[in-house]
């Protein structure tokens, strides 16, 4: 089961007070949502996409399991392993077998969320083997030893200055004193030394944006070449896939290609995208001898039919993150789980448990920005509120929210009581305003805000007046 | 393992089986993989030259390209484009590209192979370009190693005007036509402008892992049949 620590109100007004914090948030808000928004005005049949997209993962989890007997028969047929896994550590000790056994010290990393879900890297090093992240942003997390702060852009928490500090803490062989103010300095640097950590590696590891069933092959999508160099030059390639991530041919993976990146970072299309089929072939003049896909479940078999079915159609993309009020307020560690913001908000309950991760469907305000920018139409305000049904009828919610709501229930059941309760609370609204601010529970909500002005009668009775 | 395969199996069926049975899922996973559903094809590579759409997305992602006629004068194209940016006059040239029979000016050494990250300059041929975001469709083989478009700084593609398609789609049309045996290549490369990242402070800087600067030599004739 997925690992989630939070305890989200308190987080979140400590991340409200960081300073570096927040200027890397509005950076990232700035970026992302123009960046989409230009990237789907130049596609004018954006939408059809999104529409098609949408289609081709309802088609698979349809026929998941059809489609997954056909993605690992293909997988063999190309000369590949596919290793089930029902839980993350069975994936984790599925991958430390593969390691070992092949006398592996060393394994350089691309990019993988279902990595960061399963806490491999903690794992593998507690085991003898030192992973090597080579994503940059993951590399910089790794070095802060922190948990990445979004799906796409791992550090974008991180100031440049705090780069600097961790190349400077982890590079002791180059000189102290060379300057790392500019980003491109950093850039070189992080090259060089993952360069010599590529060629080194005993095997790589990668994620999967899409495993295709059509060839038995996965596909991984990168602006850095990371991914390219994890898998290409070791002698292992494994990969580390969520079972929902296939799809039936190469066509459907171009489909849901045209709406990923556009969605993510605004690119047309990120500067890498790999596929890859089975270990090199006898003749081939390099990559690598093996390849293993580890397929792992970790819950979302059990998301098949349920309220939260839908979450199964996510590609990871983080549009929903970037276009949140509240993930650009308070970033992404608040969450305390490694997927943040709407669709981490609706998955970590699923994977972690509800009574864990009890904060985060609340941790929205419903305005419904990710529905509206889901590039396969998700309905994660639909599925948050689901998830605060579960919590109340599990009882995890406060005692004030339940009370409050025993109040509004007891009201709301009888039309003339609520009636004329709004009645005079329009009143009230309209005279007394400041009054409000005496109640119990409302006064730390209106230090900073104020109700609008009322005209003083309710909307029923402007209704039953105009009509 | 085979208990975990069993039991994740076991999982999924139940909410499946609700729907529509386990043959019909298979009969229609089956007639799915066999004839790919196609999707709509962008109007930005409808009724336009697929050659000069292919460049200018590529120059919008950072690429630069040259165009020659014919296969003579690419040797010329890609030396003047090294020592136009002061680039080191040698090359490593995919194997492939030794069957093609071209002549490379006396001042640029080239030699034919793979990499172990020692070459400042990588040649490769594409197997096809893709008009709609100005991609690169390469292929790992017995003549086309893979890391010679990944450890180079300078990463050389020399790609045929005729192999220039409209989509994505088009691209798996013409690699699946030309396929040797029943297998996809080990990797296909999508190449779409240089390597890039904007992990720090949102920067966008290039030349992370992979290549600093990519150039694509378009060549309007096919190389002779070896």
């Amino acid at each position: 089961m997925m690992h989630v620590t939070t305890d989200f109100p308190a987080a979140a007004h400590e991340a409200l007070g960081d300073k570096s914090l927040q200027a890397a948030l509005a950076r990232m808000r700035q970026g992302f949502v123009s960046g989409r928004a230009s990237a789907v005005a130049r596609l004018p049949e954006f939408d059809a996409y999104r529409d098609a997209a949408r289609a081709i993962r309802d088609h698979t989890l349809a026929h998941l399991d059809a489609y997954l007997e056909i993605f690992e028969a293909n997988v063999k047929a190309a000369g590949g392993q596919v290793h089930w896994c029902r839980d993350g550590a069975e994936a984790r000790e599925t991958i430390l077998r593969i390691l070992q056994s092949r006398g592996a010290k060393t394994i350089a990393k691309g990019k993988s969320m279902v990595g960061e879900e399963i806490e491999l890297n903690a794992y593998l090093e507690a085991n003898g083997v030192r992973p090597v992240e080579t994503d940059l942003g993951e590399y910089i997390i790794q070095l802060r030893r922190e948990t990445p702060s979004h799906i796409i852009a791992p550090a974008t928490h991180v100031s440049k200055a705090q780069v600097a500090d961790a190349f400077r803490a982890a590079h002791t062989l180059l000189p102290a004193d060379r300057s790392l103010a500019e980003a491109d300095t950093l850039l070189a640097e992080a090259r060089a030394i993952l360069r010599e950590e590529f060629l080194n590696a005993d095997a790589g590891m990668t994620g999967a944006n899409f495993l295709i069933a059509e060839t038995g092959t996965s596909v991984i999508v990168t602006n850095e070449g990371n991914g390219d160099l994890s898998q290409t030059v070791p002698r292992t390639h494994i990969v580390l896939a969520g079972i929902e991530k296939v799809v039936p041919t190469l066509d459907d993976a171009a489909v849901l290609l045209r709406v990923l990146a556009r969605s993510a970072t605004g690119q047309e299309i990120s500067s890498y995208t790999t596929f890859s089929t089975g270990p090199a072939r006898k003749d081939d003049l390099d990559g690598p001898g093996e390849y293993h896909v580890v397929m792992l479940d970790n819950g979302r078999s059990a998301l098949l039919g349920s309220a939260f079915h839908d979450m199964l159609r996510c590609i990871r993309c983080g549009a929903c993150l970037n276009h949140c009020p509240v993930y650009g307020a308070v970033g992404g560690h608040a969450y305390g789980s490694v997927y943040p913001g709407p669709m981490g908000s609706v998955l970590s309950p699923a994977l972690a448990g509800i009574a864990a991760a009890k904060h985060l469907p609340h941790a929205s305000s419903l305005c419904g920005a990710c529905e509206q920018v889901c590039p396969v139409r998700i309905p994660l305000p639909k599925m948050l509120r689901a998830w605060r049904d579960v919590s109340f009828d599990r009882g995890l919610v406060t005692l004030r929210s339940r009370l409050g709501l025993a109040v509004w229930t007891f009201a709301a059941r009888r039309p003339a009581l609520y009636r004329l309760a709004t009645a005079l609370t329009a009143k009230t609204l309209q005279k007394h305003r400041a009054w409000f601010r005496l109640v119990p529970g409302l006064s730390g909500w209106l230090a900073t805000r104020d109700f609008p002005a009322s005209s003083g009668r309710t909307f029923m009775a402007e209704w039953k007046a105009r009509r | 393992m085979s208990d975990a395969r069993a039991d994740i199996f076991a999982r999924l069926r139940p909410a499946l089986e609700a729907a529509k049975p386990l043959a019909a899922r298979r009969a229609a996973a089956a007639a799915r993989v066999a004839l790919p559903l196609r999707s709509l094809a962008p109007a930005r590579v409808q009724n336009v030259d697929l050659v000069e759409t292919f460049r200018t997305r590529a120059h919008e992602v950072g690429a630069t390209t040259a165009r020659v006629t014919t296969m003579a004068e690419l040797g010329g194209a890609v030396a003047d484009y090294l020592r136009e940016r002061n680039l080191p006059q040698t090359a490593k040239a995919s194997p492939e590209l030794a069957d093609w029979n071209l002549s490379w000016p006396a001042t640029l050494a080239v030699a034919h192979g793979g990499t172990v990250g020692d070459d400042p300059v990588g040649i490769a041929a594409a197997r096809a370009g893709i008009a709609e975001t100005g991609t690169l469709m390469l292929a790992s083989g017995a003549k086309s190693p893979t890391k010679l478009n990944f450890l180079p700084e300078t990463h050389i593609v020399v790609l045929c005007a005729g192999r220039i398609v409209g989509t994505y789609e088009q691209a798996w049309d013409y690699l699946r036509k030309n396929l040797e045996g029943p297998l996809l290549p080990r990797t296909v490369n999508w190449i779409t402008g240089p390597s890039r990242t904007a992990d720090i402070e949102q920067t966008l800087l290039v030349g992370v892992h992979g290549p600093k600067r990519i150039h694509i030599v378009i060549v309007d004739e096919e190389p002779a049949a070896p």
